[in-house]
Formats: structure tokens, sequence, C-alpha cells
């Protein structure tokens, strides 16, 4: 099964597609093609949005930056260029999309030791960047509402499309919890589902087991970010 | 395609396409923007400035002696009369240089009676040698021997008539210490400031150390706001013009008043644009409860056009951007306004005139009766050419009440 067959079975037929995963891992396709995506809708988003609507729309909202005088805060914002936000996004993401699957590839890897699992890391790895895949269809509605904006006064919220604050509940940019609830979104729920589906698939147990052994460290770190949040 | 994959593509399809039918049926809101007729308006032109208020003649009084403040006799607040005693400093020091000077002034005379005497004496025998001279019974030597005795007798008296000069001057100088130890009123006014206390050593110095200055006394009968206007509006400031002042304490209360006087030299502070100290004769100061050196804000009336009216918007609506023509002969800046036009927003460029603290001119680009969007501020920040607007009812409704 090639890579494209592999991203259709994900959808279609998941079982199967972990299957041959667990067969052949690799993950150069779904790493380069979600770094990739990423990075260019970022750079599409910052080079057309009104940089100083943005500025004002992330400070203005920021409880923390409000506490700040009037002049750190000029200051603050004087500094932010749109060449600033663009590539610290750009690079961010570079670094920040492969940190993220190894380090869920590590918590997979730790947790397979622990459960007697007998997959190594480049499975965990592949597992990881196979299974965040769904990103792209945030990536896909995004550039959709890029499109067919009149205005360049876009939020950067446009950038999680499918996350439950974009969705529902549209809370200011900047303000306490928002960035938790966009980080929530139907992509992360289709990864999970995912991963699930996957661990049934690679340790023959339970869907209980394959639950808890996924979605344990979701609940605790959303858990912290909750409390950090909203305290 | 297999059923399951049916539904796989019906689910993404589902995806994408739910939230951007969300997208299309939010995207759909108007900005809510506050807005106001253009209308007829006589504008006056005003230079801002602030300072303080005063009391047009007030001195400060400093010591010009060293001495320990035995008697205060004033409070602040006191109505004083000129020449009036204020405080005494201690007079030891002075009376006891009077009496050193009243003895060397006692000596200097003594001298002068025992001087007289010996010169007198002298004057006699050289007329008794140059009698007997004549008859030759004394040498030419004994009779020059005594001539000169006699002039050098001549010197010495009047050197201690020099000296009783100046020992009479030194008695002066210790009498006029004497009197500065007594701190009286130079004017008619109020005591606005005491800054010593009984006990205090004044001293005289220039540095501003404790003691340096001893009470302040001011003529209450008219007082003047001493603004400092920037030098880039000095020019429209002139002798004669009618000013408004806002006393900081007093926020409702616009005291009246004109230019006074205008200085010649600059202020500069650290930091700080170059002023030009302005003082403005208030005119109507009757029932201000008034303390000196109470802040105080101006608006010096540069112009008046009362009788002339023109089209006007509120100065927040405009919005510069640079002039797109660089030609040496056109504005660095064009100036712009947004026009409601029922629905949205339009970008209209405009040329300006005279302005005041909150409406300017507009010599072309208007018609009387357009609305123009004033706000909310950041609304109007970042309103784009032809965004969907609608009024703010809230606001409309509050302003034409």
């Amino acid at each position: 099964m090639n890579n494209l067959a592999l991203s259709v079975a994900l959808a279609t037929a998941p079982s199967t597609a972990f299957a041959e995963l667990r067969e052949r891992p690799r993950f150069w396709f779904p790493l380069l093609l979600l770094v990739a995506s990423t990075v260019a809708i970022i750079y599409w988003y910052y080079s057309t949005v009104d940089i100083e609507w943005l500025k004002d729309a992330m400070f203005s909202n920021n409880p923390d930056v409000l506490k700040l005088p009037e002049a750190e805060r000029a200051a603050r914002m004087a500094m932010l260029s749109r060449n600033t936000l663009l590539w610290s996004s750009v690079i961010g993401t570079v670094f920040v999309l492969p940190i993220v699957f190894l380090l869920s590839a590590l918590y997979l890897l730790l947790a397979a030791k622990v459960t007697k699992l007998p997959q190594g890391f480049k499975h965990w790895f592949a597992f990881s960047c196979w299974t965040a895949l769904p990103i792209l269809l945030s990536t896909v509605v995004a550039a959709i509402f890029l499109i067919i904006s009149d205005t360049a006064q876009v939020s950067p919220g446009v950038l999680q499309p499918l996350s439950l604050d974009e969705l529902l509940l549209h809370r200011p940019f900047g303000s306490p919890g928002q960035s938790l609830l966009a980080s929530l979104s139907i992509p992360s729920v289709l990864s999970w589902i995912l991963m699930i589906i996957g661990v049934r698939v690679w340790s023959q147990r339970s869907w209980a087991f394959s639950a808890i052994f996924i979605l344990l460290p979701v609940v605790v770190l959303y858990g912290i970010w909750a409390f950090v949040a909203f305290r | 395609m297999t059923r399951k994959q049916w539904i796989a593509v019906g689910v993404i399809a589902a995806l994408i396409v739910i939230p951007v039918v969300l997208k299309l049926a939010r995207s759909d809101t108007h900005k809510a923007v506050d807005v106001e007729h253009v209308t007829l308006r006589a504008l006056t032109p005003t230079v801002l400035a602030s300072g303080s208020l005063t009391y047009e003649s007030q001195v400060t009084l400093a010591p010009e002696v060293t001495g320990r403040v035995t008697e205060i006799l004033v409070e602040e607040g006191d109505q004083v009369k000129r020449e009036q005693l204020l405080m005494r400093l201690d007079p030891a020091a002075p009376r006891a240089a009077i009496e050193q000077s009243q003895a060397q002034v006692r000596q200097a005379r003594l001298s002068i009676e025992r001087r007289q005497v010996d010169f007198d004496t002298q004057v006699a025998k050289v007329k008794r040698f140059e009698a007997l001279r004549s008859q030759g019974m004394v040498d030419v030597n004994s009779l020059a021997e005594l001539v000169s005795a006699r002039d050098l007798a001549e010197v010495d008296l009047r050197t201690s008539r020099e000296q009783l000069s100046q020992a009479l001057a030194q008695l002066r100088q210790a009498q006029e210490q004497l009197a500065k130890t007594e701190i009286r009123s130079p004017l008619d006014g109020k005591v606005t400031a005491i800054y010593v206390k009984v006990g205090q050593t004044a001293v005289p110095s220039f540095s501003g150390i404790s003691g340096s200055t001893l009470v302040d006394v001011a003529d209450t009968t008219s007082i003047d706001a001493e603004i400092n206007v920037d030098e880039t509006d000095i020019a429209r400031v002139k002798v004669g013009l009618e000013a408004r002042v806002v006393p900081a304490a007093f926020p409702d209360k616009t005291l009246m008043g004109k230019v006074d006087q205008v200085a010649i030299a600059p202020r500069q502070q650290a930091g700080q644009n170059k002023s030009y100290p302005v003082r403005i004769r208030l005119t109507n100061t009757v029932g201000v409860v008034f303390h000196p050196g109470m802040s105080c804000r101006a608006e010096v009336l540069t112009g008046s056009q009362d009788s002339v009216k023109v089209l006007a918007v509120p100065v927040q609506t405009l919005r510069y951007e640079d002039n797109p023509d660089k030609s040496s002969s056109a504005e660095k800046s064009v100036a712009s306004v947004f026009v409601y036009d029922g629905s949205r927003a339009v970008k209209r460029a405009v040329t300006t005139g005279t302005a005041d603290d909150s409406y300017i001119a507009v010599t072309s680009g208007l018609k009387e009766g357009e609305q123009v969007i004033v706000g909310p501020a950041k609304t109007l920040l970042f309103l784009l050419d032809g965004e969907k607007v609608n009024i703010n009812v809230k606001n409309a409704a509050a302003a034409k009440k």
C-alpha cells in the first residue's frame, strides 16, 4: 500500500491502515505534508492580514498586556511587525510540529513498554504522524475561509477553523482560555479516535484499554491547561 | 467506491462545508458606528497650554544675615501692611558688632584729639624757631627738623580723621545688619507661605537649603495664570488676546483673562520641547478659592470667527495617510473621512481648514447634511472603505437627548 492509499485507508478502513503501518512503519509523507501545508497557510494568512488590526486584536483582549503601562504596551506593539509574526510562526511550525510528534511518540513508547506492547520508537513516531493527518481538514477549510473573505481584517482563529472556539464560542483573540478552546478541535477528536483504533489493532486488546492508553495524557494535559487558564 | 468510502467522503465533505456555511452566515455582520451630520459651525482656533496660577505680585523674602529665628509674628493667610514686622532673627551678634564699632569710633576721636595737640605744639615750635632764626640765634638745620616734625604731625592728624571715618562706616554697617534681623513686608498683601520655625537658623544662600527662604508675601488682589506655550504655537500668541483658564482644582469653572505678557526668551527643561512663559491676567476671580501654584489649563483664543460659519466635522473623524503624489508642491499627507451612505462606510478625500479643539473646517469633499462616521474610536481606526456599517442606535438616541 502506497502513502496515498494508506491516507485514504485511514479514513475508510482505519484497521487495515494500522495493520499496514504495523508491518511497514514510515513517517516522512504525513510529516512533510503536515508541515508544508501548515507553513503555507500561515504564510498566506500573515502575508495578507491587516497587521495593525491584528496587533490591536492581540493586545486589546489580553488582560496581562492591558495591565502594562501605556508606553510599554506601545513599545511591545511597535516590536511586532508583519515579518516578525510571519517568520516566528513559520519557524515555530517547522520545529514545533515534529517536536510534538516526537513527544507523542515518546509517551506512546513509554506506555507501550509499561503495557508490554512490542512496537518500537519508529512505529510510534509513524503512528503519531499518520494519526495527525486530520489536521489537513483544518488547513483546507482555512484556505477556503481566506479565499472567501472580503476583508484583510481576518481573525487568527481562521487558522483553526474547526476548533471549538471558532465553531461555537467565538471568544476574543487573546482572551483567557481562548487558546485552550482553539486547540480543542474536530481534527483533534478525529486524531484521538484514530489513535484509539490504532492501539486496539496493534495491541489486540479491548476498546477500554485503547481509550485509556490514548486519552489519559489528553485528560491530564487539558485538565492542567484549563486549571491554569480559568483559575 | 465502497459504502464505507462513500461515508468517509461524506463526513469529510460535511466537515469542510458546514464550517464554511457557518462562516458565511456570520460574515454578514455590520459594524456599529456613531455618526454626526456635517453642519455649519463657527470655529474658534485656540492654542492650548498648561501652567499654574500665581499672584500678579509675589515676593519671597530671604534672610540677608545669618541668625536664629527668635520670633514669628504672622501666620499663613494673614493680611499684612507694607513695612509690617513679620519675624525677628536673633540680634545678639549685630548688637555686639555695633558696640565694637562704637568703641572704635570713640577710640578714633581720642586719637584725633591727641594728634591735634601734637600738631598744635609742632606749629608753635616752628613759629618760635622761625623768629629766633630771623635774629640768627638758631641754625638752619634745627629749623628744618622742626618743620619736618610739624608736617609729620599734620599727616598723623589726617590719618586719625580717616580712621574715624572708617570706624563710623563700620558702625553704620553693623546698624544695618541689626536692621536686617527684622523681616518686614515689602508690600500690602497676604502671607502665603512661611518656610521656617522659631529656633531654626536662617542662612543667606542661593542653594535653596533649609532656612534660605523665610516667607512669601503676595498681593492677592489680582491673579495671573503663568502658562508655558510650546515654541510651535508661540507665534500665534500676542498680548491682549483673550484666554480661557481652567484650574485643575475646579474643572467646571472657566476663568476668563487676557494675555498680559509674552516672554522673549524660551525655557527648556531636560527632555521637553522649548516653551515660552506667557502671563495671563485673570479678570473674574471673585469667589475663587485660590491657592498659589494651582495647576491650570489654558486656551488662548488666537482668532475669532464668530460671524463666519464653515462646514465642519469632529477632528477625530479625520484620517491622514501619506500622499501618493510625491511632487514637491503636493501636501505630505491627505485627509479623508468615512461617510455613511445608508449601509456602508464610504471613504471620501477632503481638504481641511482651520480647527479648534473639537471641530475642523472642511473646505471640500463634503456637503452639508451628509453623515460622517465619528466613532467608536477603535472601529473608526480599522474601518475599511465600503465596509458594511449600521448606526449605533443606543448612542444615536443618547446624542439626540
